[in-house]
């Protein structure tokens, strides 16, 4: 067989692969960053979903073009949350995604709207809310922005985990009588994992209204 | 036919009614909260098993979902030998704890008293007797409660050992709701979460703790043969539990 007549196997072949990009790594510095000395509220994201809903979750991914601030000197990126109307109507579940090696940093705090803190939470206040490693809480009425930045502490620590998750898969059984047909199975998967803290990653607010809907309390 | 369709309707309505779990975050401050009263039945005196994702559910998944009625049938005696096995498991490994006088309740209030002290809080007990089935405790309410006190119902659905799958190993689990109550109007949750120890799928809002991964055991044999083991993965099992529940009151 000449080689040209493999081309189209290795083309098929080829076809049938898909480009997985490998896992993002953590990034424990910051470098060659402007950072501000206060972080700005001009362009936050915002809470209140498009479309009326009593639960929302908006995901934000910090990378290498993310504003950055001072913390003790060190730089944090970081990322503003815009709340809706009636704050204190919605139940935030705030942090750091947990990736498959990294999670972000996360320190949160509540502010005003002029930017002044109301309320932060302390590095032991962060805890594993399934998965995310975040802040619970009810914001107050004054609250007006949720302000997540990396945690120059708490970058470059390790967490580890033990995990443990079902995997499902679909099989087909023949059946003379009827053609047969498919069927699900379910099997345990347990491993451990390790991962690192990082100014880069994917900050998680899963926001719930507690009434109505998010930023319509007396919505039904 | 018009019962089937109106079924659907049921089962579409049912569906379309159900809602996320929401928490109810502490905020110390603002509840001006400084003694816990806990309700001292947290565990159940005998420990639990947990079987997920077995071969016996697999079985009856697939015949069950081929066979028809017939297929049912044999689907309902796969799951019924499943559950025969598991018992027989679950007392074997009862008698196993049995040998080192084990006792969760002690264990987990020994370690929540200590951590809500060293979090501030004064404590106290109260002696609250929960039906067998692990329900919820309906707490009267008390005009004349201590201001600044709440009340603090811990509540294993269910703990012990857990197998997900039949390539894992048993290891310890604690699956527990917990909620803070005003004595005066206990309708009024002060917090309110739920606390999982090596949870499966573990949800968005709820917390969750990985696993020691060294208190591990292939099989129960494994585990009646090193009892000493399998009670001190347990035991830290529901001091991380009690931990965490202490956590949430920061």
């Amino acid at each position: 067989m000449k080689a040209s007549a493999y081309v189209p196997f290795v083309l098929l072949l080829g076809a049938c692969v898909s480009d997985v990009p490998p896992p993002a790594i953590p990034v424990v510095e910051i470098i060659g960053k402007s950072c501000t000395e206060t972080p700005s509220r001009a362009l936050p994201v915002a809470l209140t979903p498009k479309r009326k809903a009593a639960t929302s979750n908006v995901v934000s991914v910090v990378g290498p073009t993310s504003p950055c601030t001072k913390v003790d000197g060190k730089a944090s990126n970081y990322v503003v949350f815009e709340l809706p109307a009636a704050p204190q109507n919605h139940t935030l579940t705030v942090g750091g995604a947990k990736e498959s090696l990294r999670a972000f940093a996360p320190s949160v705090s509540i502010l005003d709207g002029n930017g002044a803190t109301l309320r932060s939470f302390p590095k032991d206040r962060l805890t594993n809310f399934g998965t995310t490693f975040s802040v619970q809480f009810r914001p107050s009425p004054e609250a007006r922005y949720v302000l997540v930045q990396s945690d120059p502490a708490l970058v470059g620590t390790v967490m580890s985990a033990f995990e443990t998750n079902i995997v499902t898969n679909t099989n087909y059984a023949y059946n003379p009588y009827n053609g047969g047909g498919s069927y699900t199975t379910v099997r345990g998967r347990e491993g451990g994992t390790t991962r690192s803290f990082s100014h880069e990653g994917s900050v998680v607010v899963y926001i719930q209204a507690v009434t109505g809907k998010i930023g319509l309390p007396d919505d039904k | 036919m018009k019962k089937l369709v109106a079924s659907l309707i049921a089962l579409a309505s049912v569906t379309g009614c159900a809602t996320a779990y929401q928490p109810t975050p502490f905020d110390r401050q603002a509840s001006g909260v400084t003694k816990i009263v806990i309700i001292s039945d947290a565990l159940a005196d005998e420990v639990g098993t947990r079987k997920l994702a077995t071969n016996g559910q697999n079985i009856t998944s697939a015949v069950a979902s081929q066979f028809g009625l017939a297929g049912l049938v044999v689907a309902a005696a796969a799951a019924g030998v499943e559950a025969s096995i598991e018992s027989g498991q679950r007392n074997r490994i009862r008698a196993a704890l049995a040998t080192q006088n084990f006792n969760g309740e002690a264990i987990f209030d020994a370690a929540l008293e200590k951590a809500l002290t060293d979090n501030g809080f004064a404590i106290a007990s109260t002696d609250v007797t929960r039906k067998p089935n692990r329900m919820e405790i309906v707490i009267p309410p008390n005009p004349t409660a201590e201001a600044g006190s709440a009340i603090l119902d811990a509540n294993a659905m269910n703990y012990g050992y857990q197998l997900v799958g039949g390539t894992t190993q048993w290891r310890p689990f604690v699956a527990m709701t917990v909620r803070l109550v005003d004595p005066k109007d206990p309708k009024k949750l002060l917090m309110d979460n739920a606390v999982t120890y090596n949870p499966v799928g573990p949800t968005q809002v709820t917390v969750s703790i990985a696993p020691d991964e060294k208190y591990a055991f292939q099989k129960i044999e494994d585990l009646e043969a090193d009892p000493v083991r399998a009670a001190e993965g347990l035991k830290a099992a529901i001091e991380a539990a009690a931990l965490a529940t202490a956590n949430l009151l920061r």
